[in-house]
């Protein structure tokens, strides 16, 4: 049965047995949809020590999503740095408006502007890897100089007034309440976001945009976030008849009408190359990001679901005005204890 | 003619309570291989578990506050609403009927009366010059576990209210007309005769509301967004096992958490009984 040969399973693969893949290379020379529709940076969440176990059809952007129109009016520029941001934030809030429409009370949400200050927190992408296994292992915890660091990002962003009042307190609901009616002229969170904006205002069809957030004054590795879910796989263990039709079906997926249909019902974009997004102007106009220098989002590397838990929280305490120096030696003890259990 | 009873008892109680107990002193994911540890995660609860301690605190103040509250305006309301006038029977209808709505509308409810920017609560007290009392509900510490356990109150007085009348209703007539022929006051009544003769029903109505106050797990999550609120202020012990067996996937853990957790409920339920049964005797 193909249903029982064809799965689909968000996030990553981590664990799973259903190998028919191989090696990267042998994937792109073998598999020829797979060199041919899909767009290669967006495979690595498919990756595990250079195997693809799946191929990711999803293309999400972690981003900020600002208003245009907005930022047309008040003719300002995306800030190219952190001094950029607080000096913007300043300004938004001396004009009245919640510079970012931060979700504090929804973890997930809220963590996304994380992947923003993770992203150039370290060296390389590498060096930022080993930070976070080191982190979800408890190799180091939160008080080391690394994680004080992007502490210390939120912290300027808070002192400079670039979140909501009462930002612990605000939902998911609320956040997207104050970006939809023109009160902030950020959301950060991502692209996904865009569909429920468009249901709560019609007017901002069009007029939604994604853009980078650099939070270093230091070297810049990445320009934005991308993450790569609802992986695609066959079970190795099904009859070679089934796995024909499922490596048929995907490759089915990965052309670009078929993706374009799936990309314009979801309202996201998809790993799929030469997709016509045009159905949906916003999608269409955030497409080209995909060109952008992305990282996959790092958040995502700490895999333990305790420790990325209480890792966000302590942010979000910070962000809720305590200070680092009791957060994070508080949260890394609760993330110890966690690891020792 | 009980073995179906039987049956029915064992395969659906003590089963799957002496399975727990087994899976408390195993280390599994609930996928690979469980690892026998014997009593390695109770040590580990009860010497290195911080949140183990919160949640106990948390769940222990949660179930004081909401016994009280709960069960004292469950009881003023019954006595001014158990007589059968058309009026009391309509307000006996508006204060139950919160307990007819599912509790995830009740928490979404809140949750809007909560929000600290747009909320009503915020909203009125800004209106009327007192915004010191305009406070971040759910996203501080110090006031998430009291506004979920005013909004668990609202929840379910109307239902208490309602156990209340009943066992009001039982205290015969003739022991009023007495103490009124005697000149009691409606204190005196009430302290003489109400309480006293209520006491079966308190009982009963404070074991129910420290039960129900054990299970508010799905106004906790749906209030705080499935965090158990603001660095865990609002965790309880049923949110404790189920982000220990979901998130965490402990299934060994989260089994000796739950044999905590229904060894404080007894222990509640046991305690109150004993402060008031020699009441209920005399």
């Amino acid at each position: 049965m193909v249903q029982s040969t064809f799965f689909i399973r968000l996030g990553k693969c981590e664990g799973i047995n259903w190998i028919i893949f191989d090696d990267i290379d042998k994937v792109c020379r073998n598999e020829r949809f797979v060199k041919r529709n899909l767009v290669s940076k967006g495979l690595t969440a498919g990756v595990e020590k250079g195997r693809v176990l799946a191929v990711p059809y999803h293309y999400l952007f972690n981003n900020p999503v600002y208003n245009t129109e907005l930022w047309a009016k008040e003719k300002w520029d995306i800030p190219k740095n952190l001094t950029g941001w607080v000096a913007w934030c300043k300004d938004a809030k001396a004009k009245g408006y919640v510079p970012l429409a931060w979700p504090g009370a929804t973890r997930g949400q809220a963590a996304q502007i994380s992947n923003s200050a993770l992203m150039n927190s370290a060296a390389d992408y590498d060096a930022l890897s080993a930070n976070l296994a080191d982190l979800n292992s408890g190799k180091i915890d939160l008080t080391s100089t690394w994680f004080k660091g992007v502490a210390d990002i939120y912290v300027k962003l808070r002192n400079a007034g670039c979140f909501p009042d009462n930002p612990t307190g605000v939902t998911e609901a609320a956040a997207y309440n104050l970006f939809a009616t023109g009160k902030s002229p950020i959301l950060p969170t991502g692209t996904f976001s865009m569909g429920s904006i468009k249901t709560l205002a019609p007017a901002l069809t069009g007029k939604m945009q994604l853009m980078s957030m650099v939070l270093t004054d230091g070297k810049v590795v990445a320009e934005g976030i991308m993450n790569n879910t609802f992986n695609l796989s066959v079970n190795a263990k099904s009859n070679p008849t089934d796995q024909r039709i499922a490596k048929s079906f995907l490759s089915y997926l990965a052309t670009g009408p078929v993706a374009a249909i799936y990309a314009v019902a979801t309202t996201q974009h998809v790993n799929v190359l030469d997709v016509d997004y045009s159905a949906n102007v916003d999608l269409l106009n955030t497409s080209a990001f995909q060109a952008k220098n992305t990282m996959l989002a790092p958040r995502f590397l700490i895999l333990n679901t305790s420790v990325s838990d209480l890792t966000q929280d302590a942010l979000i305490q910070i962000v809720g005005g305590k200070s680092p120096d009791d957060v994070l030696p508080d949260f890394s003890k609760q993330i110890k204890q966690k690891l020792q259990g | 003619m009980g073995a179906p009873a039987l049956i029915l008892f064992l395969a659906f109680y003590l089963y799957p309570a002496l399975q727990n107990l087994q899976f408390a002193t195993r280390r599994w994911d609930g996928i690979t291989e469980p690892e026998n540890v014997g009593f390695r995660n109770f040590t580990n609860l009860l010497t290195n578990d911080d949140l183990f301690y919160k949640t106990l605190g948390n769940n222990i103040e949660f179930t004081f506050l909401v016994v009280l509250f709960q069960t004292a305006l469950a009881l003023i309301f019954a006595v001014f609403l158990v007589k059968n006038t058309k009026t009391n029977i309509a307000l006996r209808t508006l204060y139950f009927f919160p307990t007819i709505l599912s509790s995830v509308s009740v928490g979404m409810i809140w949750l809007f009366l909560y929000d600290p920017n747009f909320g009503a609560i915020n909203l009125f007290f800004n209106s009327i010059g007192l915004p010191s009392f305009a406070l971040n509900w759910l996203g501080s510490e110090s006031s998430a576990l009291y506004a979920i356990a005013f909004s668990q109150v609202w929840f379910h007085t109307g239902q208490m209210m309602v156990v209340y009348i009943a066992g009001l209703q039982q205290i015969p007539k003739e022991l009023y007309e007495a103490a009124e022929v005697d000149g009691a006051s409606r204190w005196k009544q009430f302290t003489s005769i109400t309480w006293p003769m209520a006491m079966p029903t308190t009982l009963v109505v404070m074991a129910y509301t420290t039960i129900q106050s054990f299970r508010a797990f799905d106004l906790i999550m749906v209030m705080t967004n499935s965090t158990a609120g603001p660095n865990n202020s609002t965790s309880i012990f049923s949110t404790l096992v189920y982000f220990t067996l979901f998130n965490e996937l402990r299934l060994g853990y989260a089994a000796a958490q739950t044999i905590f957790m229904v060894a404080t409920m007894v222990l509640i339920t046991w305690l109150q009984r004993r402060a008031f049964s020699g009441r209920y005797e005399k």
